[in-house]
């Protein structure tokens, strides 16, 4: 058994780092399209960590941890995942379109219940309760309170059902005791828990799966792991309280660059012929409490406008443009809560400038509950790239609206300048919009609409603004918009304190002191 | 339930013997062919907590295996949060179930996060380390604390507790000591191989200790060579983590008797460690020995010795089949670095020279 990546430093292969931004939306499209997927000689397995959700969710590694887990004596765990989840899906079979009015058929519900009733004692025979085949190694106390309302509430309720007399409201009663998560929570995280922290670790790390993905080169093992010869720090995995704190902090601005760079992790879905409207998103997940943001995708817009930056930049800040071309990504709504100006040095802790901003998110499909979005937010100017960066989350500071879900979201919308006439915007959002069925499909065919809208949009704008009114050098004339949202003044006042700073350096370097860092490493195996 | 018999069902012994062909003698011949043998496979057994799997890390960490490596520690960030939280959670819920209220407005507070809201990731703020450690200097807390063998917690909650500061930071990187203090279950087996000279090749292997997972225990028996017994001293006032009303020292004592009167360990060198004596030493000053001893005189209770030797006699009144020629008995604080390199250190020279007797 292995229990370290036997990482030497001839055998680390570092892909050089990409010195300027320029580079990173247009060498991607050809690596991600191009890549074999064959064995790259470049490939070297030991530079990945393999991520235990993505594991989990993959067929083919999530079997090959099963057989894993049956060499080392504890394969039970995942036979019971294994089966809960078939309980689930059964379950949701069976009741999803019950609604318990007077005119269902109540013979037939009560049929069903039988049999998820006897499905779930079996599970709970075999795995949880004392003496079972497979008896689980869960805590005293989890035990007894999973005994407890199986006999005390399930079993009861399920007795008391007199066939001839079946009443509507104990048949949904017990319909949600049986519910997949009620019975089975408290034992599949306690499970999950012992698979994360103890097996997996070292399946991580076994020839086995290092074996398994030689065998399935580069794009798969990108698929389910995380490239760690950069390091650990700059693949920063979001987290739950990210999205409660107002304040936007320096690591939150060098994560921007970070999903802004092309990694191979980033599959591009869609590319307009000339490639300058691209749509990337990642499958990796980036979070690491995967309890609560389960649900997070990471989507990149990319796209190419051959207008200059001040016209473009002034096509966002000007809100009503704005809404014009983005009407997916909630702009309509958007409304400035609160404004408050950065904090300097001599003053406490430096903190950025920050926009309260209140906006709900519609969507294109009939019924479905608007999505509330309370944002905190800051811009910056980048000097050394001549860069707008504006970053964002979702945080409770602000009361969520009545008529809508509340959902997560954080967001970066960057201006490059590419050349005097060319503009690279880019726009990642990292979001659970807590949407029902196939969420990752849904997100991916509403960002896709917002891709084209961004392309589409810039280009109409300007032509149609440059038209209208023009200034002497052709420019579109942008001296009566207002700063609605105060985009402009953030930026000129984090420019105040934060005179000259240029973040893209101060990521850059961050990012070669983790490459010695980890080379150190390697050396010293 | 908890006996090691072979379970009807489990027919995957044979298969995993099969597949993992790591043992040059399959068919259970035991010691008998041993010293022809180039791979000396050594169990360490024990009921649940007795320490199997930190005397593991422990000669991982001397071979230069695994945690030595700081993109190693970095990883288990997690691990060592989750005990702190899980120390947390369980302290608060024992005031609760014991009726000792927690004193503090701050620190109910604080309770109240600890028990629906705060997890792994929150202990990155560093003002958690202020928090935390607030409560658990809480009058209540240090109350429940000290009437901690009615409850399950674990060993290393004030080692945790007063390396708050250092854990509640984003800068966070575990040192050694905190991953030999980090109490992980053990699910299954788990082995590592290092060379002990002569071409010969050590094969460690670990196990889970709860009932459930000793039922797996046999699938090892018949290609063992040594057997490391471990015990904690410091369970004789505890109860089960997987039977609440189960006093765990008579079931090391059961577990006991069940493996070092097993047939197939007739001739296997046999190892028994009396482990957690730091933690022994420093309950017996404040709790009594005695009370849940009989036999023991209650003057004596007081002198560590005097309890070690009396446990030992216990211990070694379960044999009933092996020979007490090979079965050697020792003290050990598996989490001290020197004294587990010099106990294991000698567990290996008895090992070995019981293997050249044969």
């Amino acid at each position: 058994m292995k229990f370290k990546r036997n990482k030497t430093l001839d055998e680390t292969v570092v892909s050089p780092s990409s010195s300027t931004p320029t580079n990173t939306s247009s060498s991607s499209t050809s690596s991600s399209k191009k890549r074999p997927s064959s064995v790259n000689s470049d490939f070297d397995v030991s530079n990945y960590a393999i991520v235990f959700e993505e594991m989990m969710d993959s067929k083919e590694t999530r079997d090959l941890f099963y057989e894993y887990l049956q060499l080392n004596r504890s394969v039970e765990s995942l036979m019971f995942m294994n089966q809960v989840e078939e309980y689930r899906a059964e379950y949701n079979k069976k009741f999803e379109n019950v609604i318990c009015g007077e005119n269902v058929d109540k013979k037939q519900v009560h049929t069903k219940i039988v049999e998820i009733y006897s499905k779930a004692r079996g599970i709970l025979d075999q795995f949880v309760f004392q003496g079972g085949q497979f008896e689980l190694n869960l805590a005293f106390a989890n035990k007894d309170k999973i005994r407890e309302l199986w006999e005390t509430k399930v079993c009861e309720s399920f007795e008391k059902l007199d066939k001839e007399r079946l009443e509507v409201e104990k048949l949904s009663k017990i319909i949600s005791m049986l519910e997949t998560d009620t019975l089975f929570g408290l034992a599949m995280f306690s499970v999950n828990l012992d698979l994360r922290f103890d097996q997996f670790p070292r399946f991580s790390r076994s020839e086995m799966l290092m074996k398994f993905l030689e065998s399935k080169g580069e794009r798969f093992t990108r698929a389910i792991a995380t490239d760690i010869s950069k390091g650990f720090q700059l693949d920063i995995r979001f987290k739950p309280h990210h999205l409660q704190d107002s304040t936007i902090d320096d690591k939150f601005i060098y994560f921007g660059f970070t999903l802004a760079e092309d990694t191979p992790d980033w599959e591009l879905t869609y590319s307009d012929k000339k490639n300058t409207c691209e749509l990337y998103q990642s499958k990796t997940s980036y979070v690491f409490d995967t309890e609560t943001l389960k649900g997070l995708r990471l989507s990149k817009v990319v796209t190419r406008v051959p207008y200059p930056i001040e016209e473009v930049w002034a096509c966002f800040w000007n809100i009503d443009l704005h809404k014009v071309i983005d009407p997916m990504g909630g702009a309509e709504t958007f409304k400035l809560m609160d404004y408050i100006s950065p904090v300097s040095e001599a003053e406490g802790k430096p903190n950025y400038s920050n926009q309260q901003v209140s906006c709900c998110t519609k969507f294109p499909i009939p019924f479905m509950k608007k999505r509330d979005l309370p944002i905190t937010m800051t811009a910056i100017r980048d000097p050394e790239l001549n860069m707008i960066m504006v970053a964002g989350h979702t945080c409770s500071l602000i009361e969520t609206r009545e008529d809508c879900i509340p959902a997560q979201l954080m967001f970066y919308y960057m201006f490059y300048k590419v050349s005097d006439n060319e503009t690279r915007f880019i726009h990642t959002v990292y979001t659970d919009l807590k949407l029902p069925l196939n969420p990752s499909l849904m997100l991916k065919v509403i960002m896709l609409k917002r891709a084209k809208d961004y392309k589409k949009g810039f280009e109409q704008q300007i032509t149609r603004l440059r038209k209208e009114k023009s200034t002497k050098d052709g420019l579109m004339d942008t001296s009566q918009f207002v700063d609605a949202m105060k985009y402009n003044l953030a930026i000129e006042e984090n420019t105040k304190l934060y005179p000259n700073r240029s973040w893209y350096n101060e990521w850059l370097q961050l990012r070669e002191k983790r490459l010695s860092l980890n080379m150190s490493d390697a050396k010293s195996n | 339930m908890g006996n090691i018999v072979v379970s009807p069902h489990d027919k995957e012994g044979q298969h995993h013997m099969m597949a993992t062909p790591t043992s040059n003698n399959p068919n259970g011949g035991s010691a008998a062919t041993a010293k022809n043998k180039s791979e000396i496979t050594v169990l360490l057994l024990g009921a649940g907590e007795s320490g199997k799997s930190t005397l593991f890390k422990q000669v991982q960490f001397f071979h230069g295996v695994g945690i030595t490596h700081d993109q190693e520690r970095i990883e288990l960030i997690e691990i060592v949060r989750l005990n702190v939280l899980e120390n947390a959670k369980n302290l608060v819920a024992a005031t609760q179930h014991l009726n000792i209220p927690i004193e503090q407005p701050e620190n109910r507070e604080t309770a109240k996060l600890i028990i629906n809201s705060l997890n792994t990731n929150d202990l990155e703020d560093p003002s958690w380390s202020k928090r935390l450690y607030s409560l658990w200097k809480d009058a209540g807390i240090q109350k429940a604390y000290e009437n901690r063998e009615k409850f399950q917690l674990y060993d290393s909650t004030e080692y945790l507790f007063e390396n708050l500061d250092r854990i509640c930071s984003d800068k966070y990187v575990p040192t050694v000591v905190d991953v030999i203090r980090t109490r992980t279950k053990t699910i299954g087996i788990t082995d590592m191989k290092f060379d002990v000279g002569d071409g010969k090749q050590l094969r460690l292997v670990d196990v889970g200790g709860q009932r459930n997972e000793r039922r797996k225990w046999i699938h090892f028996f018949n290609t063992v060579d040594a057997v490391v017994f471990l015990t904690s001293l410091s369970e004789f006032d505890l109860n089960l983590y997987e039977d609440n009303g189960y006093w765990r020292v008579k079931e090391s004592l059961r577990v006991f008797n069940e493996v070092v009167n097993n047939a197939l360990f007739y001739k296997v060198p046999f190892v028994l460690l009396f482990n957690k004596r730091d933690l022994f030493e420093k309950k017996i000053a404040t709790k009594s020995f005695s009370k849940y001893f009989s036999g023991f005189n209650e003057a004596e209770e007081k002198n560590p010795v005097a309890c070690i030797e009396y446990m030992t006699k216990l211990f070694l009144n379960e044999i009933t089949e092996h020979p007490l020629d090979t079965v050697s008995v020792k003290t050990l604080s598996a989490i001290d670095h020197d004294n587990s390199k010099q106990v294991f250190e000698e567990v290996k020279q008895f090992i070995m020279t019981q293997q050249h007797r044969e």
